[in-house]
């Protein structure tokens, strides 16, 4: 092994409902820095726990989380901090503020980072402009169409730039014409920075995308690279 | 602040709704308060009646109406070579149809209280008979005029004239001499309170040292702070403001319903915030400012709507009595009742919001 990998699970387990409801058993894990992820399996299998915990929205019963070699849940931590500036998250139904415009939407993730109004302003815009979203920076997020949302959703876990982002089912909630665009933004944007990309999906040609696909059955692993 | 004056428009009947209890509970407040303090204006202006330099009355009332200064102490102040003149008051409430509270005064005749009133119409009223001076203020509330005639107990009044006083008090009631009004009400003392006016180059501290020793059961109060005599005053404000809490109980409990709606209405959003990044106090201090802002504006249309409150009861009473004082400590206080309401309706769903889990994101419903 030349380097620490990007993220690392090791013997995660997550369960719910007092442990009736086991959602990971013992999983392993291990995603290089600039590599991109698909995570697929059945409904209920998991997989958005397993992103969960790997964005440090979820504390696992047992087993550790490893972010650039470091464990996560150590104590003295600064978890908002590694929320903001070490990941960005794609949430299936773009979780948007519906009343503010698109640009102040991208704006909330730098709240509390940069101080200055007039750089929040001007990092939020180019990365809508990036993403084809200038005319539409001061609509407001409930009239943005569902792909132009997604985008605004993209351009918010973006605009820290973090090493890694991560999307449970990003396309799930669009059509396929708008979903396809928002997948090629996503793997256009990870490559050009070198960004590590996480995903589930349950459409096998997005997944056949991705440099590894795992398959998630049960809470745990049954095969890599066959989806 | 953009987010959280722009969270409160999305619901804005709800908004409106708990915007309204602030405004009604801070407008209870400066409303009930002004008017208690109206009424120490108005008692204020007896001590000032013919601008004395001192007031004398009985030790420890709680109303000048239970004063009584005896006749021998009248007449050894008035045998006093260091005044210069001692003006006397008494007075008698006689209910009038519209004017619970009417007052009828008897003042020492030729005293300075006596010769503030101009009479503008009619004549002085002549010894025994049931005559008396109407203000002018009160000729209109009652619209009564020269000839017309006053309740009271004992038989009616005949107003032989209209006279104007600089006194509001006085404008809004009725005038007589000493004599007359202890003749026309014999339960009531030839003076009530007695107005001193020194004569120039007088000692006034130890004259009144001197004075308050050979009269224990006498007090002197400064016709500036005449109302401090009666601590029984702050009865009014503290009724006031024992019936606005009420008001403003009811208020903090409609910014909780409102503010607690908001919160689970927007579990995922605020799980969303929390997994990009923001602080828990970053979240805490959204949903504080959501109700400080929310109380903020009803703060103020209620100041607006106390302010205005206040001189409309006033106005509808009618009552000479009445009247209302709003003054800006009042204000200042209803402001900050708004922002406690604010911070005591908003800070429990606060506290909840900032304790969603990140996971809240991810969940949909
Ligand atoms: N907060 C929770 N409380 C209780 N049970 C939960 C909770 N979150 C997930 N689960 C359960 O854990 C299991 C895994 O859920 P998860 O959401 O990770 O599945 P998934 O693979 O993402 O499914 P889908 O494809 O439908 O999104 C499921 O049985 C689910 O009911
Ligand atoms: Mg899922």
């Amino acid at each position: 092994m030349s380097e620490a990998a990007h993220l690392e699970l090791r013997a995660v387990a997550k369960s719910y409902e007092g442990g009736r409801v086991r959602a990971l058993r013992g999983i392993d894990l291990a995603i290089a820095r600039g590599e991109s992820v698909a995570i697929v399996g059945p409904s209920g299998s998991g997989k958005s726990t397993l992103l969960a915990v790997l964005g440090t929205l979820e504390r696992p019963d047992e087993g550790e989380v490893l972010l650039a070699g470091r464990s996560v849940w150590s104590r003295g931590r600064d978890l908002a901090a590694v929320r903001a500036l070490e990941l960005g998250f794609v949430f299936q139904l773009y979780n948007l503020v519906p009343v503010l415009s698109a640009r102040e939407n991208v704006e909330l993730a730098l709240q509390g980072r940069v101080a200055s109004r007039a750089e929040r302003r001007r990092r939020a815009l180019a990365w809508l402009e990036r993403l084809g979203l200038l005319p539409r920076a001061e609509a407001r997020a409930s009239v943005l169409s569902g792909g132009e949302r997604q985008r605004v959703a993209l351009a918010r876990a973006l605009v820290n730039d973090p090493p890694l982002l991560l999307a449970d089912e990003p396309t799930g909630a669009l059509d396929r014409a708008s979903g396809e665009l928002l997948l090629a933004e996503l793997r256009r944007t990870a490559r050009e920075h070198g960004k590590t990309l996480v995903l589930v999906t349950h459409d096998p040609a997005v997944a056949a995308a991705c440099d590894r696909r795992l398959r998630l059955v049960d809470g745990a692993f049954v095969g890599e690279n066959e989806a | 602040m953009i987010l959280a004056s722009r969270n409160l428009s999305r619901r804005p009947l709800r908004s409106a709704l708990a915007l309204c209890g602030v405004a009604i509970g801070v407008a209870a407040y400066v409303a009930l308060v002004s008017i208690a303090d109206g009424f120490v204006v108005t008692l204020t202006r007896i001590g000032q009646l013919g601008q004395p330099d001192l007031v004398v009355q009985t030790r420890g009332v709680v109303d000048p109406i239970l004063s009584a200064i005896a006749e021998p102490v009248l007449a050894e102040l008035r045998a006093d070579e260091a005044l210069a003149e001692v003006d006397t008051y008494a007075t008698h409430v006689a209910r009038q149809p519209a004017q619970p509270f009417f007052l009828v005064f008897g003042l020492a005749a030729g005293g300075a209280s006596w010769r503030s009133c101009r009479i503008e119409e009619g004549r002085s009223p002549l010894a025994n008979e049931r005559e008396v001076l109407l203000g002018r203020l009160a000729a209109e509330r009652l619209e009564l005029g020269v000839g017309g005639e006053l309740q009271a107990s004992g038989g009616a009044l005949r107003i032989c004239g209209i006279f104007s006083s600089s006194n509001a008090l006085l404008a809004g009631s009725a005038v007589t001499t000493s004599e007359q009004h202890h003749a026309l009400f014999p339960d009531r003392p030839l003076a009530q309170l007695a107005f001193l006016h020194f004569a120039e180059g007088v000692d006034r501290r130890t004259w009144r040292t001197r004075f308050e020793e050979r009269h224990a059961t006498l007090q002197t109060l400064e016709p500036s702070s005449f109302t401090d005599a009666y601590p029984e005053l702050d009865l009014g404000r503290q009724l006031a403001r024992a019936v606005s809490w009420i008001a403003c109980l009811a208020a903090a409990i409609g910014v909780l319903n409102t503010m607690m709606m908001n919160v689970l209405e927007r579990t995922r959003e605020i799980g969303t915030l929390l997994a990009i990044g923001w602080t828990r106090s970053r979240v805490l201090r959204m949903i504080l400012a959501e109700g400080c802002i929310l109380a903020l504006l009803g703060g103020a249309a209620g100041l607006l709507l106390g302010a205005l409150g206040a001189q409309l009861t006033v106005a509808w009473l009618d009552w000479v009595l009445v009247t209302a004082q709003v003054r800006t400590s009042t204000l200042l206080e209803g402001g900050a009742l708004a922002l406690i309401l604010g911070v005591l309706g908003s800070l429990v769903p606060a506290l909840r919001a900032s304790r969603l889990a990140p996971t809240e994101a991810l969940r949909y419903e």
